[in-house]
């Protein structure tokens, strides 16, 4: 869903909030939305969205949903929905996504690749389910 | 049958002093009991062994925060419903269930209210809901701050502590990533519904303000320039370094019946 430059003041209940006034470093693997407030440094995977806010510095790479950016990053993201740069962020990197708005003020220095839709679409292994019939019961008590 | 292991040297050897009354009000409340001394906590395992059968309904852990620990490690099925009877006044997994005292818990026994909770440990200590690390200072603050009647009743909110209560610490979550910072304190959160078992909350100080960290993660550990104390409920465990899990195992636990016949106890 997309979200709006208010949401980014108040990101509805992030799973995980990276604050200022600490130093974070590493991976970090996830399956909900990330809010990052302050500085980041390594990697960030999640299948929820990303929030990079006005006053942080990411330098990672970072893979999500729906990624937005209101702040700094230097790394490449690849998005498997949107990629939404505000007036106020700056990415220094190459994204990958099904959709890319960059408003008037945002800033990106790198190269920019859309996905294709099908390719969003995960494989599924087909599964097959055989019925057992009564003699496969009969076959199977028979070698025990 | 429960099988009530007791520690007779827990609380300055309270047992021996309530023996008769225990007894009796086990048999009071019918519950059927075999009471068995551990006179060594290593002996633990083999008693259990000697002990649990088909036909015991429980397990109950008389002693303080030692016994518990040694008993909980030493129980392997998790289908053994676990009551914990406290003796000492540092009890507090029997603190965090709301027992306070041993009548509380037989009382439990008698009518019991299982619950399948997910165990955390600090250093060797296991605990359910949650445990805190945070500074002297801002300990004495916040108990301040939540007793004080005035500023309640003024409706004045907590001060925002100063940059002199914040202590500078070294934080690694799943050995994969580092924190580091100026931090008033943390507190860490059992969750049973997600895929980390732990919920990580750092309060850091950033501009004169308290700056929120959430992080989902299995294992921490935290290391501080001033030693910081470790607390579940409101007893200090340890103190810092230390190292807080979250543990797979599940434990069935006696706790006492819900809140509306709590009340009308107290009256």
């Amino acid at each position: 869903m997309s979200k709006t430059r208010s949401d980014f003041a108040d990101f509805a209940n992030p799973d995980t909030i990276l604050g200022k006034g600490i130093e974070i470093k590493g991976q970090m693997s996830t399956q909900g939305d990330v809010q990052v407030n302050g500085a980041f440094s390594g990697k960030i995977t999640t299948n929820g969205d990303v929030v990079v806010g006005e006053h942080a510095f990411v330098d990672a790479d970072i893979s999500g949903e729906n990624v937005y950016v209101a702040g700094e990053v230097e790394g490449d993201i690849h998005a498997m929905d949107k990629i939404h740069i505000l007036e106020t962020g700056r990415v220094n990197g190459n994204v990958t996504s099904s959709a890319l708005e960059i408003e008037a003020g945002g800033i990106l220095k790198g190269s920019s690749t859309m996905r294709d839709v099908e390719e969003a679409v995960p494989e599924i292994d087909p599964t097959f389910e055989v019925e057992e019939t009564q003699s496969d019961k009969d076959k199977k008590s028979d070698s025990k | 049958m429960y099988l009530f292991l007791v520690n007779p040297e827990a609380g300055g050897k309270k047992f021996s002093k309530i023996e008769k009354r225990f007894v009796g009000l086990l048999d009071k409340l019918k519950i059927k009991h075999k009471i068995v001394m551990i006179e060594n906590l290593a002996d633990i395992p083999q008693i259990l062994d000697e002990n649990v059968n088909t036909r015991t309904e429980g397990v109950a852990i008389v002693g303080g925060n030692a016994t518990v620990n040694a008993v909980i490690n030493a129980v392997v099925s998790e289908n053994t419903p676990i009551a914990i009877v406290p003796l000492s006044k540092t009890n507090h997994l029997a603190t965090s269930l709301g027992i306070h005292r041993w009548e509380q818990a037989l009382s439990a026994i008698a009518n019991p209210n299982l619950i399948d909770v997910r165990l955390g440990k600090v250093g060797s200590h296991y605990f359910i809901g949650s445990a805190e690390i945070a500074s002297h200072q801002n300990i004495i603050e916040k108990y301040l701050n939540k007793s004080n009647p005035l500023m309640k009743f003024l409706g004045i909110r907590q001060s925002v502590p100063s940059t002199q209560m914040a202590v500078d610490m070294d934080i690694t979550l799943d050995q994969q990533m580092t924190i580091k910072g100026p931090v008033h304190g943390i507190r860490v959160d059992l969750v049973s519904d997600k895929d980390k078992k732990l919920r990580v909350e750092i309060l850091a100080h950033d501009d004169n303000k308290v700056a929120k960290t959430v992080i989902m993660a299995d294992e921490l550990e935290a290391e501080s320039e001033k030693k910081m104390p470790v607390v579940i409920g409101n007893e200090t465990i340890t103190h810092t370094p230390v190292e807080i899990k979250g543990v797979s195992k599940h434990i069935k636990l006696i706790s006492p019946a819900p809140k509306k016949e709590d009340k009308k106890t107290k009256k």
